[in-house]
């Protein structure tokens, strides 16, 4: 039945970030579809109360930057699982809104976490697969999370090293996906707009710019928490067994225009 | 979460392929579809492949020309009489009558093309929207297809009209919003029978250049459709899932 296949019974999952706001979640609701999950983040302490919530949570202390840190993540799912089926690279960063106020450093920084570690850990879950680099077993997805402003400005509330890093990803998406398409790993991103989050609690406050993403969003609102609960399952599950290289943006419109 | 529990779905050209894989996936998921097609003895055999498969919605036969908009408010009106409501068109049937270059495309061809996929698809959807969606809020799936987004030998202008389904999705997401939800599907090449031509004789070879390495399957459109129709897809609209196998990951018409 096609319902069933929205589920990940048996499949191990990673999940970057995921200490708090969408990182939480994501891992909450791959858990809820039957899947092991480790939450990777740096916080470990915050890490805790997201695994509380479900016994298939297992929280692993994993600064996203570090390629020690990525290589003990995955030798901390194989061992544990045997198996590493679905990655998804959620951690992220915003730096400075405009672009004149952002340094060499700061720049470099946000790539780091948000285009450089998705990469590596990607790498490192396909190397994991098998001798040859990637074996050939079905259901193996990866989900980029990036952003509508990977696609288009956010000024005046982007930022040049966020929607960089974003297209990047986006571009990392495409071409590990026609790499890898071959041996059963699926590569696709998930695109939010204007969801109300931690990273996005000050300009829903303001009542100025939360009536702006209303009015140019075709469904006249900001995304509520539980709405990329269904995409991220399409995209990480066997509903989307034919989908790769794909794009999907979640965003009530904002892009459509 | 991707339960239609109590929703009615038209899917127009419901009685094989793709449709009918939709149709199956609605149903199971809870909802009365009614299946439009041309042909009543399709439609016969659709429906009792249907309800061999026990479900609570109820299936609905309806004879209409996706290209006819007086057949498409027929079957709006039946769907309304017998169920009250409708939350879900599928604008699935498609045509394609020429196969050559653009360049020679001759005129009652090109009509018969645009009738079906490209205003058929905006007269379902005014139907629809009209008899129950700008009241109750509702979902709109459009199947276009990659060679809306793609230069392709010999269906250049089916092509176009897919585009142009593209870009209606958008237009009408910014419409009908918030009230209904428009989003389209664009299929890579799929094992039906509309395209039976294309992949019959040449699948080894077509497979070969697509990252998953395999054709699709309606199945494989079925599950997209039921994402985009369900409470699961909220905050989605004005959007086209390619489900293509990666072939779009790719560089267009280079050979490996």
């Amino acid at each position: 039945m096609i319902a069933d296949l929205f589920t990940l019974r048996g499949r191990t999952a990673v999940v970057t970030g995921a200490s708090s706001g969408l990182g939480a979640r994501f891992a909450t609701v791959l858990a809820a579809a039957g899947a092991t999950v480790f939450a990777a983040a740096r916080r470990v302490g915050r890490l805790a109360e997201v695994a509380v919530a479900d016994p298939r949570i297992h929280p692993v202390a994993c600064d996203v930057r570090s390629e020690p840190d990525r290589v003990r993540l995955v030798e901390t799912v194989l061992a544990a699982t045997g198996r590493f089926d679905v990655l998804v690279n959620n951690a992220g960063t915003a730096g400075a809104p405009r672009a004149a106020d952002e340094s060499p450093d700061d720049f470099a920084e946000v790539l780091a976490v948000n285009l450089v570690a998705p990469f590596h850990l990607a790498r490192l879950m396909a190397e994991a697969a098998g001798p040859d680099g990637l074996s050939n077993s079905a259901g193996r997805s990866i989900v980029n999370v990036a952003s509508i402003l990977g696609l288009v400005s956010g000024a005046p509330m982007g930022g040049a090293s966020y929607a960089a890093s974003k297209a990047g990803l986006l571009g990392l998406t495409r071409e590990l996906a026609g790499q890898w398409g071959r041996a059963g790993v699926r590569v696709n991103a998930l695109a939010p707009g204007w969801f109300r989050s931690e990273m996005t609690e000050a300009l829903f406050a303001d009542e100025r710019s939360s009536a702006w993403v209303e009015r140019n969003t075709m469904l006249r609102r900001g995304g509520e928490g539980g709405e990329l609960d269904g995409a991220l399952l399409f995209l990480a599950s066997d509903a989307s067994s034919y989908c790769t290289g794909q794009v999907l943006v979640v965003d009530g419109g904002w892009t459509a225009r | 979460m991707t339960d239609l529990e109590g929703r009615v779905a038209v899917i127009t050209g419901g009685s094989r392929g793709i449709g009918l894989a939709i149709a199956h996936a609605y149903r199971a998921a809870g909802a009365d579809v009614v299946i439009a097609a041309r042909k009543a003895d399709g439609l016969a055999t659709a429906r009792a492949e249907l309800e061999a498969v026990e479900a609570t919605g109820g299936v609905h036969t309806v004879v209409a020309n996706a290209g006819e908009p007086d057949q498409a408010q027929r079957c709006v009106d039946e769907t309304m009489d017998r169920f009250g409501r409708l939350d879900i068109l599928v604008n699935n049937a498609a045509t394609n009558p020429y196969h050559g270059d653009l360049i020679d495309l001759d005129l009652p061809r090109a009509e018969k093309t645009v009738r079906v996929n490209q205003f058929g698809m905006l007269a379902w959807t005014r139907c629809a929207w009209k008899a129950s969606m700008a009241e109750r809020g509702g979902a709109v799936v459009n199947i276009a297809s990659v060679g809306g987004l793609i230069v392709d030998p010999h269906i250049g202008y089916y092509n176009a009209t897919k585009a142009a389904m593209i870009h209606m999705t958008r237009q009408l997401a910014y419409e009908l919003g918030p009230k209904a939800r428009v989003n389209a599907i664009a299929p890579g090449l799929v094992k039906t029978e509309l395209a039976r031509a294309v992949w019959e004789v040449r699948e080894p070879i077509l497979t070969a250049k697509l990252p998953l390495r395999r054709l699709g399957t309606v199945e494989d459109i079925a599950s997209a459709a039921l994402f985009l129709a369900s409470d699961a897809s909220s905050w989605i609209t004005g959007q086209t899932l390619v489900v293509d196998g990666g072939a779009l990951a790719l560089p267009i018409g280079v050979e490996p």
